[in-house]
């Protein structure tokens, strides 16, 4: 799947989040649970965005080959 | 015996106004590169809200700075070592114009004073263990807090197109974004300083251990920490306010704002986080809601590697600044 850069860093970034679960005192867990909840939550979106993106640019070239 | 302790409060306390002088940059660098204020009417707001922080924040993060050493370890000599560290690797990035953090310089410096004192089983490993995870968190919760906050303000309005009114708007917005940050700046990086003091009262019998911090030392710390801020630092305005990434008045607000979220909320916690780094992230994380590419990595990358290399430098210069004193009595 490609995907642009940006949505890669913020995988990234909730990953980074997610590893340093193991070093975070239990009492400020959901400072890291929620940065990469919030991180996951724009890779989702961006991703989503870019292969409907994808998906409409491909349409019309299809079109164009069936007449 | 008194007059060292007073000393040392002193140096202690132009630490205070280094690392307001030094962090200046941060809270107005994007008031400024705006043009929202003046850079003397941006420094007076900064440093009014640096005191004024007094008034929100408890003591939280100076118990956490006076306890990342074992109450008693910590010498006079000891103190002043990790103040002296602190200071020169402050000195020395600010003369390189690095955004550098004030916080992880003195974290560093009492690390490096204590082994040089009492070696490496004198640190206490859960506050340090703390430390460091948030030095790698607080940026990226800039990044996040300030790529959500400009993206939600871009659906909000974007369909607005008085834009001449809406860049008012942020314009006042910024006001109030940067009176926040440098609360937040004033309440956590004033702590550090009444931390060590709070450590050297404690070492010298002034105070119990388990004291509240008082309200001398935490008057003197937010009026230093003002007026460093007041007498700011000129160089690394432009690294934040210009050279990470092209501002506009939306984003200094947004990242203004995502930063103070951030500090406000590891200050009520007791963390002691760099101000600098949670602003650097925010930057960088109003750059992302263009492109990856509008961001400079390079100058992002340099102010990285500041990151990584503040608390070994000024471990290093707290060691070397104990060793004249090594067999001194206290």
């Amino acid at each position: 799947m490609r995907l642009s850069r940006r949505s890669w860093f913020f995988l990234g970034m909730s990953v980074t989040c997610l590893v340093l679960l193991a070093p975070t005192p239990e009492k400020y867990w959901w400072v890291n649970l929620s940065m990469a909840a919030l991180s996951l939550m724009w890779f989702v979106l961006f991703a989503v965005e870019e292969i409907l993106a994808r998906r409409g640019e491909d349409r019309p070239r299809a079109r164009r080959g069936d007449r | 015996m008194t007059i060292t302790i007073a000393l040392i409060v002193l140096v202690a306390l132009s630490f205070d106004f280094f690392n307001g002088f030094h962090d200046a940059a941060n809270s107005i660098a994007t008031v400024v590169s705006t043009r929202v204020l003046t850079p003397r009417q941006a420094v007076a707001w900064a440093a009014f809200f640096n005191f004024a922080a007094f008034l929100i924040f408890g003591t939280k993060v100076a118990d956490t700075i006076s306890n990342v050493v074992h109450p008693g370890t910590l010498t006079n000599a000891g103190i002043f070592a990790a103040l002296v560290g602190a200071i020169l690797w402050d000195i020395v990035t600010w003369i390189l114009g690095l955004p550098t953090s004030s916080s992880h310089a003195l974290v560093g410096g009492l690390a490096g004073a204590a082994v040089a004192t009492a070696g490496w089983e004198t640190l206490v490993a859960s506050e340090y263990q703390k430390i460091f995870v948030f030095i790698v968190l607080s940026p990226i919760v800039g990044i996040l807090l300030a790529f959500t906050f400009m993206t939600g303000v871009f659906w909000l309005f974007h369909r607005y197109r008085k834009v001449e009114k809406l860049n008012r708007g942020f314009r006042r917005g910024q006001l109030v974004s940067a009176a926040a940050f440098s609360l937040g700046h004033g309440g956590n990086d004033a702590q550090k300083t009444m931390g060590v003091i709070l450590a050297l009262l404690i070492a010298n019998g002034l105070l119990a251990k388990g004291s509240d911090v008082p309200l001398w030392v935490v008057l003197s710390a937010h009026a230093a920490i003002a007026l460093g801020t007041l007498f700011g630092g000129w160089r690394i305005v432009h690294t934040m306010g210009s050279k990470i990434t092209k501002l506009q008045p939306v984003g200094g607000m947004c990242a203004e704002s995502a930063a103070a979220t951030a500090i406000w909320g590891v200050t009520l916690a007791g963390i002691p986080v760099s101000t600098t780094h949670t602003i650097a992230g925010a930057i960088v994380g109003v750059g992302t809601t263009q492109r990856l590419s509008a961001v400079r990595w390079g100058v992002a990358g340099r102010v990285v590697w500041a990151w990584v290399l503040t608390i070994p430098g000024a471990f290093v210069m707290a060691w070397i600044a104990y060793l004249p004193f090594k067999g001194l009595v206290r």
